[in-house]
């Protein structure tokens, strides 16, 4: 065991100690009793199996294009998400069951898809008698008027360790698209593999909702142009322009933004943004829609805002001080000369970043030279504090520290209503 | 096993044998959900929640022998659900950029000059969040990489990198601490 794993063993035995209030184990019980009694499948397996079967071979000799859905990826259950798996669990996957042997004697199948407008979801499952090593990464998927490229993916292993199914997210492909290819990477024959299979694009869930939005909300340092929402039975998504010359500066991107279906707030589950040639431009994914959807909005509570507040705090003593700068609070918790220059510790909420700091020594003006180091820190109230050291280039305590302005969490509370055509 | 036979009975929708399932472990649910949590009474809200989850699910739960993960991989989730809802979450680039001119390499050299003792924790910040995340499962709530990979919903390989970079990152910050 090296030195910092017997570290760890000793702060794991210190935390040890901590254990559960008493109150714990009787809030668990109260919990646990306001739950109604689990009701027991009313059908003996059997009935419900042959009622199937027979209404799936009445509608199957309706319906040729039956034969593309009804198709429920069976293994999977453990890492879908509730949208997934009951998108799956009414069959609306797309089987394809391709095999394809790996240079380490290892089987990966193309198991399934979920398609729709929003992403491209791939079931596939690795197997290995001998024990597998480790999880692909796949690349892209390519196809006619198609070049998506791969967003996330998940796995679980069975504990003998031979047979791993996994799941990973692209971005949609092109509805022209008849055949896709697969690319990844072998680690073991150190070669990109590709996989084709057939794809059928009028299997892909329909879109649900898919409007444009056009407006805009002026926020501080710029403004957000939503242009369009497009919902799918896997995801709902939001696209359109940022021009904001300060989004980046604060950590909160766009977790202030909530999607409100029937008035209930939807957050984030992803989203990005890409620069193009005037301005950038961003999505945001949501959850999907609820089945009867009466209104929808977006409301932009919090956003990235700027205020000057041109303060000066003035340090006549070497103890803990701070400062209201228009509602927010900034501590200066510590300074002193090192053999780097001047340093000096500053606390405030999380999201919030100083502009032109600098300090007065001695009637000059001294810029902030860099930021040394960051941390969050979590105070006993439960909110999340940002401490980081300045450092200036001086060998000397100042009389005050200038601060011009912040940039912050601010709340804009601003609501877009969708009208839904209907 | 005593336990496989609750589970069974909780599967049945036995609410006593669920709650003895948990009990036995009461305190390490509990130490889990305070690491996410920071603060009793979260912790004890969001294990509310999970039991009540367990209640509504664990018909779903293949192996029974996979109780515990199972249990807090759920427990888990339910935190990040509410550290969400609480806009709490600190994104993940949050631990990267920021404060315009930083330096990397002056932040190295900050910390050989100045700190002079480390103590694990303040090691812990040294490492991205993901990285923190994984080492505190492995090293402080027991669990294997499968289950801290279900858990951070990330392939085994990746769970495994992470806790190998993490603690690689903070012996280097170490460095001069302890002589590995």
């Amino acid at each position: 065991m090296t030195e910092l794993e017997r570290q760890l063993v000793e702060e794991k035995k210190r935390l040890d100690e901590v254990t559960a209030p008493e109150e714990l184990e009787g809030r668990l019980r109260a919990a646990l009793e306001k739950m109604p009694k689990r009701k027991k499948s009313r059908m003996p397996h059997w009935v419900s199996v042959t009622a199937a079967l027979l209404v799936l071979s009445l509608v199957a000799y309706q319906y040729n294009a039956f034969a593309y859905y009804g198709k429920k990826l069976l293994g999977f259950e453990e890492i879908m998400s509730t949208t997934l798996a009951e998108l799956n669990e009414s069959g609306n996957g797309q089987t394809i069951d391709k095999k394809v042997l790996l240079a380490d004697g290892s089987e990966l199948t193309v198991d399934g898809i979920l398609t729709d407008e929003n992403q491209f979801v791939l079931y596939y499952t690795l197997s290995n008698p001998k024990g597998l090593k480790e999880d692909i990464s796949f690349m892209e998927l390519t196809g006619l008027f198609t070049h998506s490229f791969s967003r996330s993916g998940t796995s679980t292993t069975n504990e003998e360790g031979t047979e791993l199914k996994g799941m990973w997210t692209f971005e949609p492909v092109s509805p022209f698209a008849k055949k896709l290819t697969l690319e990844f990477h072998d680690s073991t024959s150190q070669d990109w593999v590709e996989v084709t299979f057939p794809y059928n694009p009028s299997a892909a869930m329909r879109t649900e909702l898919k409007q444009s939005i056009k407006k805009s909300v002026q926020v501080d340092q710029g403004s957000i142009r939503f242009n369009s929402i497009t919902a799918t039975p896997s995801q709902t998504t939001i696209k359109g322009k940022l021009k904001v010359d300060n989004f980046d500066r604060i950590p909160l991107g766009f977790y202030g933004v909530k999607l409100l279906a029937n008035g209930m707030p939807y957050e984030q589950i992803s989203g990005g943004v890409t620069s193009a040639i005037n301005g950038n431009v961003f999505t945001i994914d949501y959850d999907a829609l609820p089945k009867d959807l009466d209104s929808l909005a977006i409301a932009v509570d919090t956003f990235v805002g700027y205020k000057q507040v041109d303060e000066t705090i003035f340090l006549h003593s070497r103890k803990e001080t701070s400062a209201d700068l228009e509602g927010e609070e900034v501590i200066i918790r510590k300074m002193e000369v090192t053999s780097e220059g001047l340093e000096i510790t500053v606390v405030t909420e999380e999201n919030i970043l100083l502009d032109g700091v600098a300090v007065q020594v001695n009637d000059y003006k001294v810029p902030l030279q860099t930021t040394l180091k960051q941390e969050y820190v979590s105070t006993e109230s439960g909110k999340e504090n940002k401490e980081r050291v300045l450092l200036f280039d001086t060998e000397q305590l100042p009389d005050a520290i200038l601060i011009k302005g912040l940039h912050y969490e601010k709340k804009y509370h601003e609501v877009i209503d969708i009208p839904l055509r209907k | 096993m005593r336990g496989v036979r609750l589970v069974k009975q909780a599967k049945k929708g036995s609410k006593e044998a669920l709650l003895q399932l948990i009990n036995e472990q009461q305190d390490a649910y509990y130490r889990l959900a305070l690491n996410y949590m920071g603060n009793s009474h979260d912790a004890m809200d969001a294990m509310e929640e999970m039991i009540v989850s367990l209640y509504r699910n664990i018909q779903q739960l293949e192996k029974n022998d996979a109780f515990y993960s199972w249990s807090k991989t759920i427990l888990v989730n339910q935190c990040k659900q509410m550290l969400r809802k609480a806009d709490k979450v600190t994104l993940i680039e949050s631990w990267e950029t920021i404060e315009a001119f930083s330096d990397p390499s002056a932040v190295q050299n900050s910390f050989e000059q100045t700190e002079q003792r480390m103590d694990i924790q303040e090691l812990l910040l040294r490492v991205n969040a993901q990285q923190k995340e994984a080492i505190e499962l492995k090293y402080f709530h027991d669990l294997d990489y499968e289950t801290i990979a279900k858990m951070t919903q990330v392939s085994i390989g990746t769970a495994k990198s992470r806790v190998f970079n993490g603690l690689k990152k903070m012996r280097e910050h170490a460095r001069g601490e302890f002589n590995d």
